[in-house]
């Protein structure tokens, strides 16, 4: 059985892979679908910021006593 | 030998440096995490340092996401996390944690207020001199230039009105980047596979909320 749209909205999101939002929203059967695909889209971008800012861990104060 | 925080108040001092910039540290079991809040509440400094040393990590990570550009690679924004978390850690008294995910998904939330707090401190006060210099730029964070300050608001306000199973799986996975792996100890389920699924169906009722 094909996956929904949003379904594979999810699961690239989810798995922080990208995700052809074009080609989802070209295949959206209604309007609900679509604007779940806007707001996954979002999280899409929520999750890519988190992934991909770096760590910058030097910054960890290493005074002892 | 474990890192040593807590000798001076809430300025962290830490003699195994390593254990906090390795990044990954291995997810507490959900029995393990109990005990150790159990013994927070107690008093007992050394299961505060295990919980802080487990919970530091990832939320350091994510608060580069959060706070304006500048603040990578500053100490004054480290200090933020590390400061908010042993205090959040040392106010557990009401908080009913069912796994290590929970605690992580409370302790962003204590550190997000903090950041809030400080940035209004900032836009009321002229003189900056006491105000972290990764806080007193105005710089938008990464996300807020990735998605706008409106819709960062809507996603918040979203994440609040979801199930606190819901909420933990999203911010566990999406904001605190934790594999699924990870997330099946995490959230206490069954398997990484589980986890997904978890994240997938609240990722769903959150795109619901936000429609």
């Amino acid at each position: 059985m094909k996956a929904s749209v949003i379904d594979r909205a999810l699961e690239g999101v989810s798995d922080g892979v990208p995700v052809d939002w074009t080609a989802l929203e070209d295949n959206a059967s209604n309007e609900f679908d679509l604007e779940c695909l806007r707001w996954l889209r979002l999280l899409g971008q929520i999750e890519a910021v988190h992934r991909t800012t770096p760590d910058d861990v030097r910054a960890v104060p290493t005074t002892t006593t | 030998m474990p890192a040593s925080l807590f000798r001076h108040g809430t300025q962290c001092q830490l003699s195994d440096t390593q254990t906090l910039n390795s990044g990954r540290v291995p997810p507490l079991d959900p029995e393990v995490t109990l005990e150790l809040l159990e013994r927070v509440r107690h008093g007992d400094d050394g299961a505060l340092e295990a919980l802080f040393v487990r919970c530091m990590p990832a939320l350091r990570r994510w608060a580069r996401g959060r706070l304006p550009l500048s603040a990578r690679g500053m100490h004054d924004t480290v200090d933020v996390v590390q400061d908010t978390l042993l205090s959040a850690l040392r106010q557990l008294k009401d908080f009913d944690a069912r796994h290590q995910g929970a605690l992580q998904a409370y302790l962003r939330q204590a550190v997000m207020n903090r950041i809030r707090d400080l940035v209004r401190q900032r836009d009321r006060r002229p003189a900056r001199a006491e105000m972290p210099d990764a806080l007193a730029d105005e710089a938008p964070s990464p996300l807020a230039l990735a998605i706008g300050a409106e819709n960062q608001a809507l996603y918040e306000e979203a994440l609040k009105r979801l199930r606190p199973a819901d909420r933990e799986a999203i911010i566990n996975r999406l904001e605190l980047q934790h594999s699924y792996e990870e997330l099946a100890v995490l959230l206490d389920k069954p398997s990484p596979d589980a986890a997904r699924v978890a994240v997938m169906r609240a990722m769903k009722r959150l795109a619901e909320e936000m429609r």
